[in-house]
């Protein structure tokens, strides 16, 4: 019988996290919030423990790295309309009242610590800038229009 | 009358050059803090399709629609930034790909004439092309330029695989023969 390769073994883990945890999630905006809170702040590892118990815990980190960067760079990839249209779907799946979450995204940019490490800058910067003027527009939409 | 006017012109024409090197430059020196060093920038390149997404008129398009001078001013503010920030990467990277190059070149005895011309040729066109693209983004926005920098793109991606075929060849000719 043969055993199975590293490669076998991560992909079979990333499977694993798009089927049981990823695919619950409603969006990207909402999936790649989720990835980055699986890291580990000082260290930069990523730790899942239903995925390490499955498989090793170096393959559930690796997973969730591959997922996190391949996420990051579908949202970085968006167009501004796609972008605001996730950013959307955040709000409403979020248990908080939409302008407070609006503000405070807006007032501590929580989705910087979003960022895969060694990302590209000026691919990291266009995600930063993106969100920050998809906030703004979602912001604007909410403000009641004044009739003149 | 006539050599009045021209100087008039001449003058004229230098202030507005001479402001538009000034802010280049001041554009330059503002996107410098948003890169860290030259290791962060080389750490990995930039994706042909997020250089199409930078300077995509399709946001602007979607921007303006709103008719929000607001939206509008961020919109501009943002995306200058960014583009600015891959201008940059861009020149790192090709810098460090000539200091590189120089440096396996000066131990190396037999240079052939023919591809040392082409790739300075190509390094010389490459910066050129970023200190236009850096006016063409202050002067029209990044929107309005995305040909200039795909050009630029693709010759940076030239100049990288003539530099990845030269490496390879020097490390063949310096083995020893068997």
């Amino acid at each position: 019988m043969s055993v199975p390769s590293n490669a076998v073994i991560l992909q079979a883990a990333y499977d694993d996290l798009l089927r049981r945890s990823l695919s619950k999630i409603s969006g990207d905006l909402a999936r790649i919030i989720y990835l980055a809170s699986t890291r580990d702040y000082n260290t930069g590892t990523y730790h899942h423990d239903g995925l390490a118990a499955r498989f090793r815990s170096d393959v559930a980190a690796a997973a969730l790295e591959a997922a996190h960067r391949e996420i990051f760079y579908r949202i970085a990839a968006c167009s501004l309309e796609q972008l605001v249209g996730e950013l959307e779907i955040y709000l409403n799946s979020s248990h908080q009242a939409r302008e407070d979450v609006l503000h405070i995204w807006q007032k501590l940019e929580p989705y910087r610590l979003a960022l895969p490490m060694d990302t590209n800058a000026a691919v990291a910067r266009l995600f930063v800038s993106n969100l920050r003027l998809a906030l703004a527009i979602l912001q604007r939409q909410a403000q009641p229009t004044v009739d003149p | 009358m006539i050599a009045i006017s021209s100087l008039i012109v001449g003058a004229v024409l230098l202030l507005v050059l001479l402001a538009i090197a000034v802010r280049g430059w001041l554009a330059a020196r503002d996107s410098a803090d948003l890169l860290g060093s030259d290791d962060e920038v080389g750490k990995e390149g930039c994706p042909s399709e997020f250089v199409g997404r930078i300077f995509s008129p399709v946001d602007w398009r979607y921007v303006h629609e709103m008719k929000s001078p607001d939206i509008e001013k961020l919109f501009r503010k943002e995306r200058r930034t960014v583009a600015l920030v891959w201008v940059r990467q861009v020149s790192f990277a090709i810098r460090r790909i000539m200091r590189e190059h120089a440096a396996i070149a000066r131990q190396s005895s037999n240079l052939r004439a023919a591809t040392e011309l082409k790739i300075f040729v190509q390094f010389t066109a490459l910066m050129v092309t970023c200190g236009a693209i850096r006016v063409g983004i202050d002067l029209a926005g990044p929107m309005r330029i995305g040909g200039l920098a795909r050009y630029a793109h693709s010759l940076a991606q030239q100049v990288a695989r003539a530099e990845q075929t030269f490496e390879l060849a020097m490390q063949q000719r310096a083995r020893p023969v068997q």
